[in-house]
């Protein structure tokens, strides 16, 4: 995808972020390819998954196949959309999450730059130094990473501390699955308002994190090994 | 009087502060309240590091365990706001006025493309991205860089679930800080804070492997009051019993003992209520020695009931109380005047003890004269059990034989005074830290959690003071930069000063002027905006959000700060403004107080070096007013004696007491001020015993009796606290037993030396 589509599909995807999906849709046919999947991804939150129902067990098996790809290995590319931006920031690398719940994300482009959060510690790599990042001195770095890793655990319990978790019923025809989730803490609703986690076949392939206003992040994830794909 | 202790009584106030004991108490008035303020936040905190071998079990149980203990009104809960969040909104919008020195040296020296280079960096290779917030406010992440430098510097992380930890020998500590709702000190507090934390350990050593390290002046003053009710229940009960058991035993009658604390607690009640109406606050320190000095008090008892005794059936308490009138009054006039003349000192604490001692005596005395003679109006139905009769006289006999041959005033003299100036070479301590030896555990585990959290501030600081907050910036930014050229030796591992929150006026000037130069001039700004592709709009409103040309200033700041105990802190009133740099150990103070030389309003604070300063003034001028009280109290006396007369009664306390220093050093103590305090005391009851064998004329089985009595209830109230694990209450014990036993043993040569003259 290059940047000039990501750039037109900016401004229609704030659109759908704010108006009702179907609508959205009508109105905007012609960036239909690009607003559907998070229009859809938007119906999310009209299905809040309750303890021990049936999509609690859903979001279980999901969760057991995401566990059963680790250790996981992914291309990542950041998609940053500001609306005092008039392109987004964009960034490449790679991420590999172990099996134990270590993070380890490298970016390639533009800059190379590696973060890795082990054992609840998180570091950064820059030009051969590495430095510790404590939680009290970058508290939105270093809660971006605990909630990563919090995410690719998708335990419904865990997740239930901070959010309201959401999941979309799978379409017959589509085996991909929605996962939604609105923050509860206080904290967390100043800087996020909703998270959209979309993926198939036990892997992660969209996450969409939505500041409270117009501004949002576009993680995707791809690459992930052959072997590693149910 | 008894009007004088209901009005003052209820409102005395106890003065703990060492300060106070200083003779220019005033001129350190922002000395006092800077350290008030850091002793406060110092002497409230309590730590535990809580361990256990399963760091999930132990998560589990920690809410438990902090329920536990804010449950106890004795804890108030630590909220420090580490986020920094408060200061955060005060920052918005200055960020060109705000840089950290780091920031202040890279847009001196980067080029243009340099900085744009690490700008887009910074913002291009951040997981979650940047806000537009952050982006528009702080676009090269300088201001970032500026609230990270107001976090406090600690090795404490933060889990998963937000709590805080450390880690020690590759073992998870959880941190539990804590504050106290009071001082330390407080018995009552010490208590209830003992039990919360018993309770607290307690469920937390349910776990595998538990382990709870913990810090806090709390700890030791725990550890002193058990001592302290230690040795009271020991040593206090012990003598209590001794010298109940011997009153009875000579008396024999409950009664009498009852009576015999009267004057005593008169005393007391009274000096202290005259101590509060004149000083508002009697000193801690007074109170303990003035109270010691009126304990003299319970020897008029005794001269009492041993003349009554004595007499027997004879007893008339008209005559009885005439003839006891000159012993008493000339003891009591030689005390009062020998401990009011340690005003002249000039120092609050002598002044205090001086004035509460004497107000303490005369109570006691006029107790004895008005109370007395009614209540003992009636002859004793028993007078001297004959054995202890003849066992008076056989030890007044052969003491007298013992002492005659040494009975040369001249010889005596020279001996005295020999000493006295031998004494001046002798080995002297005037350190604190020796005289309260706290438990090696404590100080161990103290050092262990100090270190692991990395909180190592010592003791020592750099006070700095103005007339106005730009001004006390600017004085510490000057004093910061002679700091910051020491840290690069070894004179010094690190400092905090105020500066690292807000820069002065004039720093803040020079900041936006650089930045101004090198960002907003040489395009920095323009270009980053144009890589970002930032819209027209935001670009103009990143110029604005980033250049407040108003200072931020320090008042704005005041009351984050008050809530912020983790920063410097700062303190102003009409008088001033005050802040004080914190040092962190190793340090060289000597190095320091010459890197800080021609500063204006900034000088180096040593409260341990202070404190012994203090003791060394103390008991330097203890000495010196002993000499004094001596020589006072012999001119006195040399009306009614005459002047040979005079000095001979004064000098078996004074022997007495060269006599003790001198063992008590060649026993190879340093001699220290409580060592002097304890000389008080032997004047006191010393010179007692001579003017009553002096004016002892036929009385001499009463006034003898009175004076063994009076020794060995001394020795049982006081000289037992030599048993003291207390340095100081040890000092001060063994020099009262073995000064005492002295000036009993020698007290005849004041007879003796007459008798001689006459002959």
């Amino acid at each position: 995808m290059t940047i000039r589509t990501l750039a037109g599909g900016n401004a229609g995807m704030s659109t759908c972020l704010k108006a009702n999906a179907k609508q959205a849709l009508k109105v905007l046919g012609l960036w239909l390819c690009v607003c559907s999947s998070i229009s859809v991804a938007q119906g999310v939150f009209d299905y809040p998954i309750k303890t021990g129902s049936a999509e609690a067990q859903t979001l279980e098996s999901i969760a057991a196949e995401l566990r059963q790809n680790l250790p996981l290995n992914a291309a990542v590319e950041q998609q940053k959309y500001l609306a005092v931006l008039r392109e987004p920031m964009i960034s490449t690398g790679a991420l590999n999450l172990t099996a134990d719940g270590d993070l380890h994300w490298r970016i390639a482009e533009p800059f190379a730059v590696s973060y890795s959060m082990t054992a609840g510690e998180l570091t950064r790599t820059m030009d051969g130094a590495v430095e510790i990042i404590s939680a009290s001195a970058e508290p939105a770095l270093y809660g971006f990473f605990q909630l990563f890793s919090r995410l690719f655990e998708l335990s419904l319990q865990e997740l239930n501390n901070y959010f309201a978790v959401y999941l979309l019923p799978q379409a017959d025809t589509d085996e991909r699955w929605v996962i939604g989730l609105t923050p509860e803490d206080t904290r967390l609703k100043k800087v996020l308002a909703h998270i959209i986690v979309q993926g198939k076949d036990g892997a992660i392939e969209q996450v969409t994190l939505t500041e409270p206003g117009d501004d949002y992040t576009l993680l995707k994830f791809s690459n992930i090994p052959a072997d590693k794909v149910k | 009087m008894l009007l004088l202790a209901i009005w003052q009584l209820p409102k005395l106030a106890l003065d703990s502060n060492i300060l106070a004991l200083f003779p220019d108490a005033d001129s350190r008035t922002a000395e006092a309240r800077v350290e008030q303020t850091l002793s406060k936040r110092f002497e409230r905190s309590v730590v535990l590091l809580l361990g256990a071998d399963d760091d999930a079990q132990a998560r589990q149980l920690l809410p438990v365990v902090m329920d536990s203990l804010q449950q106890c009104s004795c804890f108030e809960l630590t909220q420090t706001d580490l986020s920094g969040a408060a200061l955060e909104t005060l920052y918005r919008g200055h960020t060109s006025a705000l840089l950290t020195p780091q920031w202040q040296e890279k847009l001196a020296t980067l080029t243009p493309e340099q900085l744009l280079d690490q700008a887009q960096r910074r913002l291009l290779t951040r997981p979650g991205g940047m806000s537009a917030a952050s982006l528009i406010h702080d676009p090269l992440g300088t201001l970032a860089d500026f609230n990270r430098a107001t976090k406090p510097a600690t090795n404490i992380r933060i889990d998963a679930s937000s709590n805080p930890y450390v880690v020690i020998n590759e073992r998870r500590f959880y941190v539990v800080p804590l504050t106290l709702s009071g001082s330390p000190f407080n018995v009552a507090l010490q208590n209830q804070a003992h039990d919360a934390l018993q309770r607290a350990e307690g469920i937390w050593r349910d776990l595998s492997g538990a382990k709870v390290l913990k810090t806090g002046a709390l700890f030791y003053t725990l550890a002193g009051t058990e001592q302290a009710q230690q040795e009271m229940s020991t040593v206090g009960l012990g003598s209590l019993l001794g010298i109940i058991v011997l009153l009875l035993l000579v008396f024999r009658s409950p009664a009498l003992l009852l009576l015999a604390f009267v004057p005593l607690a008169a005393g007391v009640l009274a000096g202290l209520a005259t101590s509060s109406l004149m000083f508002g606050a009697v000193h801690v320190v007074a109170l303990v020695f003035g109270a010691a000095l009126v304990g003299v008090a319970i020897d008029y008892g005794l001269h009492y009931f041993s003349a009554r005794m004595a007499l027997g059936p004879q007893w008339l308490a008209g005559d009885g109380t005439r003839h006891l009138l000159p012993p008493l009054a000339l003891g009591l006039a030689t005390s009062v005047v020998g401990y009011l003349s340690f005003i002249a000192a000039g120092f609050p604490g002598f002044t205090q003890i001086a004035v509460l001692s004497s107000t303490g005596l005369i109570t006691a005395l006029a107790t004895v004269l008005l109370l007395y003679p009614r209540l003992l109006a009636k002859a004793p139905k028993r007078s001297v059990p004959v054995y202890l009769q003849r066992l008076v006289m056989a030890a007044g006999r052969s003491h007298e034989r013992l002492l005659r041959p040494v009975a040369r005033p001249v010889w005596l003299f020279l001996i005295l005074l020999i000493l006295t100036v031998l004494l001046t070479f002798a080995p002297s301590s005037d350190s604190i830290r020796q005289m309260q030896q706290p438990s090696p555990t404590l100080v161990e585990m103290e050092a262990q959690v100090r270190n692991s959290l990395g909180a190592g501030a010592s003791l020592q600081y750099v006070l700095v003071q103005a007339p106005s907050d730009a001004v006390l910036l600017q004085r510490i930014e000057q004093a910061a930069e002679r700091l910051h050229s020491l840290q690069a030796t070894s004179a010094l591992a690190g400092f905090d000063a105020l500066t690292r929150v807000l820069p002065s006026p004039m720093q803040q000037q020079a900041n936006r002027a650089s930045w101004q130069a090198a960002v907003v001039d040489a395009g920095v700004l323009k270009q980053l905006a144009e890589r970002l592709q930032l819209t027209a709009a935001a670009y103009q409103k990143m110029l604005k959000a980033t250049g407040n040309p108003v200072a931020v200033s320090l008042p704005e700041l005041q009351s984050t700060l008050t809530e912020r105990p983790d920063l410097p802190l700062y303190l102003a009133d009409n008088d001033g403004h005050y802040s004080a740099i914190s040092l962190t150990a190793p340090l060289n103070l000597e190095a320091i107080t010459q890197a800080l030389i021609g500063l204006e309003g900034v000088s180096l604070v040593d409260p341990v070096a202070r404190t012994d300063q203090l003791l060394k003034h103390y008991r330097r001028s203890a000495a010196g007013l002993l000499l004094f009280a001596y020589a006072f109290i012999a001119l006195f006396l040399t009306r009614r004696y005459g002047g040979l007369g005079a000095l001979m009664v004064v000098l078996p306390p004074a022997l007495a007491s060269v006599f003790a220093l001198t063992l008590i050093s060649v026993l190879g103590q340093a001699l220290n001020v409580f060592h002097m305090m304890a000389l008080l005391l032997v004047l006191g009851i010393g010179i007692d015993y001579t003017l009553f064998l002096r004016e002892a004329r036929t009385e001499q089985l009463g006034t003898r009796l009175a004076i063994g009595l009076s020794t060995l209830t001394t020795v049982l109230s006081f000289g037992l606290l030599a048993l003291s694990a207390t340095a100081a209450i040890h000092s001060f014990g063994l020099t009262v037993l073995v000064g005492i036993i002295l000036a009993y043993f020698l007290a005849p040569l004041a007879v003796l030396a007459k008798a001689t003259k006459i002959t």
